[in-house]
């Protein structure tokens, strides 16, 4: 997936052509010590940021910035959200479909056999406002983004309910200055 | 106003759509604005910065110390930029323990949650109260929980299960400032707090606004408590900051004038204990030469000079298992009494079932004032009906210290040390 970083427009890439999908969704820029190209490094993990992504929600927006790592091509993604941030470090797809009306915040949710025991922190209705850079999936902005973001064992979950797919993530808050951005 | 270099960059300045005045906006992320000096909330992403709601005149709720929105303080060797306070009043339980007896009362509590952001755009909350300041940082913990119903609690597997101290309600009454979402005046959040080794640790959560039965979001928080003295540090440069320090300043200087007349007060005090001025009277009496009608007349006093005086009777000689009683009267010039003192004086003893006992009054005396120089006599008369014959010395010494002015001036001067001495350390 490809998001213009002048215009806005969402393209899907197939083969050799670019398909334009969904409106063009400019992303206001709000200030942040990302930016599409800027490299860094978390632990061991040289990264580059290839691309964003912007969630909107009842109480405002989010950006979720997409790292690829160069040592073996692994992926981050980093949350941003009111000058905090949270490194999520592993995905996994929910094999099932899971009854989010169900959950409430304040229980303990099982996932899988891998993530249980989750304390529900809070969720909401969410879409997809847009995208600019490289994503790894497709992306149409208004689309559907539900999320439930839990704790567990110490670790952030975040549950994003996507029209395709369900997808779990775990990472971990993490100081601006631990990611060392650099140009 | 013209901004200075300290100012963080990228700064949005408009005019509040109600009084007029300037607001800035440091975060581009803010939605809302809440003028600091009418109250108006508006909208602070779109051109026209609407008026959305009013809250109460910032006048209710001023700051509680020389914290203010727009200052620039230095923590963590950055930069941050004060953009919003929050007011909140909580009333809750708070732990307490006493003689082996443990139990929760019920209490109030304002606060103020300060928001600080710096250039990256990070922020986080500087805490202030009554008591002092914490520095509020978000936490992911192991075991996260809200209010256990045995009341203790812990977030990480190196804590104990520590007691909740404090538990209850919050609500927002005041904001001023930038804000990602909308200003909700009465925002309910409840809490459950302990403390492991001076740390408070929290957690946070807010009920759904439709599904009451509902919790909507859940934090957990870490509040570290940080001296005033690093804050003030941290704030050094604000304008605000100098004219406290000189204030202060100046409060620390009448705190040590005041110290110093506390001690002289003192001082005299302890001089003026012992100091029984200059003897100008002395008479030793016979009492039975008191019986007659015309009683005791001292030849004249002369007094040069106006002051305070005192008249001592003393009973040196006292015949046991007996009494009399003693008129004394000072008259001026034209023999017309303008003072007096009266006193039974006695000496009884005997033996009860406890042992032996005395009793006795064998001496008194009387300060007065003379407002003018000039004679003066003295004049005593004794009861009739006491036959014995007792030994009364009669003395008037001149030039006394009163002992009481210093005890008062001491206490007068010391409680003004002590609030100024409060005052030099941003205390009252």
């Amino acid at each position: 997936m490809l998001g213009c970083t002048y215009c806005g427009q969402t393209s899907f890439v197939d083969a050799d052509s670019l398909d334009a999908v969904g409106e063009k969704a400019p992303l206001i820029d709000y200030g942040s010590s990302f930016e599409i190209g800027k490299m860094g490094k978390w632990k061991d993990k040289e990264f580059m940021v290839l691309g964003r992504l912007r969630y909107s929600y009842e109480d405002g927006f989010w950006d979720e910035w997409y790292l690829n790592c160069f040592d073996d091509g692994s992926e981050l993604w980093v949350q941003e959200d009111d000058g905090s941030f949270v490194i999520f470090y592993y995905e996994e797809e929910l094999s099932y479909r899971m009854d989010y009306d169900a959950v409430r915040v304040g229980s303990k949710v099982k996932f899988n056999e891998k993530i249980h025991s989750v304390f529900i922190t809070s969720k909401s209705k969410a879409s997809i406002q847009g995208g600019e850079g490289e994503l790894p999936f497709r992306v149409i902005p208004g689309s559907q983004a539900d999320f439930i973001d839990g704790v567990m064992e110490g670790k952030v979950v975040s549950a994003e309910f996507l029209p395709s797919d369900n997808i779990i993530y775990v990472g971990q808050p993490v100081d601006l200055d631990e990611l060392k951005l650099r140009n | 106003m013209i901004k200075t270099q300290s100012e963080l960059a990228s700064v949005k300045q408009f005019n509040c759509q109600n009084c007029g005045n300037g607001l800035y906006v440091h975060n581009p992320r803010a939605q809302y604005i809440c003028c600091q000096y009418c109250g108006s909330v508006l909208d602070a992403a779109s051109e026209t910065h609407q008026i959305l709601q009013k809250l109460d005149k910032p006048t209710k709720h001023k700051p509680m110390s020389f914290i203010e929105l727009g200052q620039i303080a230095n923590f963590y060797g950055r930069n941050y930029q004060v953009i919003s306070r929050s007011r909140w009043r909580s009333k809750y339980n708070e732990y307490w323990s006493e003689e082996g007896e443990s139990g929760y009362s019920r209490e109030v509590w304002i606060y103020d949650e300060w928001l600080l952001i710096d250039e990256r755009k990070t922020y986080f909350y500087l805490i202030e109260d009554k008591e002092g300041y914490y520095i509020s940082d978000e936490i992911i913990p192991q075991h996260p929980t809200l209010l256990p119903n045995n009341l203790r609690m812990k977030f990480f597997d190196d804590q104990p299960n520590s007691i909740v101290r404090e538990y209850g309600d919050s609500e927002l009454i005041y904001f001023e400032g930038e804000s990602n979402y909308r200003i909700a005046k009465n925002e309910q959040k409840k809490f459950a707090m302990f403390k492991h080794r001076g740390i408070n640790y929290e957690s946070e959560w807010r009920m759904h606004p439709e599904h009451k039965d509902q919790i909507k979001e859940i934090e957990f928080f870490k509040e570290t408590p940080i001296s005033r003295r690093k804050v003030l540090e941290a704030f050094q440069g604000n304008q605000a900051i100098e004219d406290l320090y000189k204030r202060e300043g100046q409060w620390r200087f009448v705190a040590i004038m005041g110290s110093i007349a506390s001690f002289l007060a003192l001082f005299f005090m302890f001089v003026s204990i012992g100091e029984d001025g200059e003897q100008i009277f002395y008479q030793s009496l016979d009492t039975q030469q008191l019986a007659e009608e015309t009683g005791f007349e001292s030849q004249p006093i002369e007094i040069t000079e106006p002051g305070i005086f005192k008249l001592e009777l003393n009973a040196s000689q006292i015949t046991p298992q007996s009494e009399f009683f003693i008129f004394a009267y000072i008259l001026d010039k034209d023999k017309q009494a303008i003072n007096q003192i009266q006193e039974t004086f006695y000496y009884y003893s005997g033996t009860d079932s406890d042992g032996s006992w005395t009793e006795s009054r064998t001496n008194t005396d009387k300060i007065f004032k003379l407002k003018e120089p000039g004679t003066y006599y003295l004049q005593l008369y004794k009861n009739r009906e006491s036959v014995f014959s007792n030994t009364l010395e009669v003395k008037v010494n001149q030039g006394i210290i009163l002992t009481r002015y210093f005890v008062l001036l001491f206490i007068a001067f010391l409680i003004f040390t002590i609030y100024a001495f409060g005052k030099s350390r941003g205390g009252f």
